[in-house]
């Protein structure tokens, strides 16, 4: 399959490193945003392995990998435009929310869980964590039933157990929370 | 559901925080717990705080599922008790469910007795915080249990625990080095001795409430102010009536972070003492409360409001020999007082001339207590012209509420 638009060549003299996703598909990509993933920093990581080597990410597609890179690319140039300037910092970090929020905006819930799964993977702590957030955001105000569909779980209560969690919550509380 | 995708496997424990930690409303956080058992526990011991009306039944299952709470709120109310109220049998599940319970609040549960408290001893060791303001069935045996138990201790609140005696502080003093707040306020049992052994082994406290405690003197102030040197910023001694200069003096010694003393109803209290005072911790007071200081005059307040740049409440009702020269000696000066709240009730001898040059060099006051002020009512004010600050609050004749900085 031949690039699709959202991963153009890289036209800087750096290094570059190849990942291929589940499909075969090759993605080329500067070796800064390629450490990102760090699965693939600790394939490189192995004595031995040249920077040539195709990194095999059998368990990405390769839209999700598309997403991931384009994000991470962006997350780098972010970061570097950081410094001691608080100003600046507080500019980069609102740019980097922006981002976060367009990523997960226009993705469906299978999008996102699709996502999750290949931040998982892929080993890209901060990712992760924005996407669980939003799938924070996903299930707010949304029914029990709801939030087990999305998960994909069991109910492994009995009817009497789910009974008696709702009743201490409806007369026990006073609501007193906010850790 | 068919083709999924099922991240439910990958998602570990710090993932799901992550994601409760998003929803925000009560009704969101319990259908998170609602979803299965593995959610529940996470949900659960997320908790850390919990307030409830409940006897021991539900209290059994609320130290089952919420087993790290840090914070358990009992106290009753007016508008929050029920019957039979919190006994000591719903102590000794407390005592066995919240192992890791660091504050527990008792305020007004009023049927608890020492043998409470003795299970708290025994099952608490991680406790930092108890209020059992109120609770007046208790006596040294079993707060003396909870001293030796809970080793930790750093606020203990025991105000109208009036069967207190100095048993109970010479227990605090052996086991509980870390203590930094002790209310006593209508303890009246204590004595100078006692808050002397007290002070031999908690040289940490920042608060000691010892309002109404009439059968302390200067010794025992003295005791603290000593061994607390550093640490003590609040001292409340109200109607300790055999207070006098000495205790004034210690504090001047040896409190040079002194933020809030109440000595109203220390009559024995006299100008030199407490010019010292305004001169030590010219810096740190915030709170002065010396109404019915009846030897107070001018010479100390004077000083007190041209050194202590930083107080923001003061009150010298009942000082019947306070004139407005008190005030005058700041008309001559660049300064800008900081103060919030004045209580001047019952000063025969200051007029509107004196409030007058105070209004000039403050402009935050937002309180000004002037009952019983014969040359200070609303027609003389208004016949002197005085600009009152836009927030403040002027009570002429008793009905306004109060500010709560000087109780």
């Amino acid at each position: 399959m031949a690039n699709n638009g959202e991963n153009p060549s890289p036209d800087v003299g750096g290094k570059t490193v190849k990942l291929k996703a589940d499909d075969g598909e090759i993605f080329e990509v500067e070796e800064a945003v390629a450490m990102e993933l760090q699965t693939v920093k600790s394939f490189f990581d192995d004595d031995g392995v040249s920077y040539d080597t195709v990194v095999p990410l059998l368990n990405v597609s390769s839209t999700a990998l598309a997403k991931v890179i384009q994000y991470c690319r962006r997350a780098v140039e972010l970061r570097a435009k950081s410094g001691d300037d608080e100003g600046a910092n507080e500019k980069a970090r609102e740019e980097r929310e922006g981002l976060e929020a367009e990523l997960v905006r226009e993705e469906s819930d299978e999008g996102i869980k699709e996502l999750i799964l290949a931040a998982n993977y892929l080993n890209i702590k901060d990712m992760l964590s924005f996407l669980c957030r939003a799938v924070g955001d996903r299930i707010k105000n949304k029914s029990v039933e709801y939030v087990r569909r999305f998960f994909v779980l069991e109910n492994d209560f009995s009817p009497e157990e789910e009974e008696r969690t709702r009743n201490e919550v409806a007369w026990a509380f006073e609501g007193v929370d906010a850790d | 559901m068919a083709g999924s995708v099922c991240i439910n496997e990958i998602l570990t424990d710090d993932e799901l925080r992550a994601i409760l930690g998003r929803l925000g409303s009560e009704k969101d956080k319990e259908a998170f717990g609602l979803v299965c058992k593995k959610w529940l526990y996470l949900q659960s011991t997320e908790r850390k705080r919990l307030a409830a009306r409940a006897g021991p039944h539900m209290l059994r299952r609320m130290a089952a599922r919420f087993s790290r709470a840090v914070e358990l709120d009992l106290s009753q109310s007016a508008s929050r008790s029920f019957y039979p109220g919190v006994t000591d049998s719903d102590l000794c599940v407390i005592a066995d469910g919240f192992r890791c319970l660091r504050v527990l609040y008792l305020q007004d549960c009023k049927g608890i007795t020492d043998a409470g408290m003795v299970e708290i001893g025994r099952g608490l060791s991680s406790l930092q915080c108890l209020d059992v303001t109120y609770c007046r069935k208790l006596t040294d045996k079993g707060l003396s249990a909870v001293a030796e138990g809970c080793c930790d201790l750093r606020s203990l609140r025991l105000v109208s625990c009036r069967l207190i005696t100095d048993k109970l502080l010479h227990a605090l003093s052996k086991n509980c080095h870390n203590l930094e707040e002790l209310g006593l306020q209508g303890c009246a049992n204590i004595t100078d001795s006692g808050l002397t052994d007290l002070v031999s082994g908690c040289q940490r406290i920042k608060f000691l409430d010892i309002n109404k405690c009439n059968n302390v003197g200067d010794s025992g102030v003295s005791s603290v102010a000593e061994a607390c040197s550093s640490s003590l910023k609040t001292l409340k001694l109200l109607d300790c009536y055999r207070i006098g200069d000495a205790s004034i003096l210690s504090l001047a010694r040896f409190c040079r972070n002194l933020e809030t003393l109440i000595v109203g109803g220390c009559r024995d209290i006299s100008d030199e003492s407490l010019k010292s005072l305004a001169a030590a911790c010219k810096n740190s007071l915030k709170n002065l409360r010396m109404d019915w200081c009846l030897n107070v005059s001018d010479s100390s307040l004077s000083c007190i409001l041209s050194q202590c740049t930083n107080l923001e409440a003061l009150d010298i009702g009942c000082c019947e020999e306070v004139t407005d020269a008190a005030f005058e000696g700041l008309g001559t000066r660049e300064i800008e007082l900081s103060l919030k709240v004045l209580k001047v009730s019952n000063c025969p001898k200051i007029t509107v001339a004196g409030v007058g040059v105070l209004l000039d060099k403050c402009n935050s006051l937002e309180y000004l207590d002037v009952r019983s002020c014969p040359h200070i009512t609303k027609a003389d004010c208004d016949g002197a012209g005085l600009q009152f600050p836009a927030c403040c609050k002027v009570n002429f004749a008793g009905s306004l509420s109060e500010p709560d900085a000087l109780l």
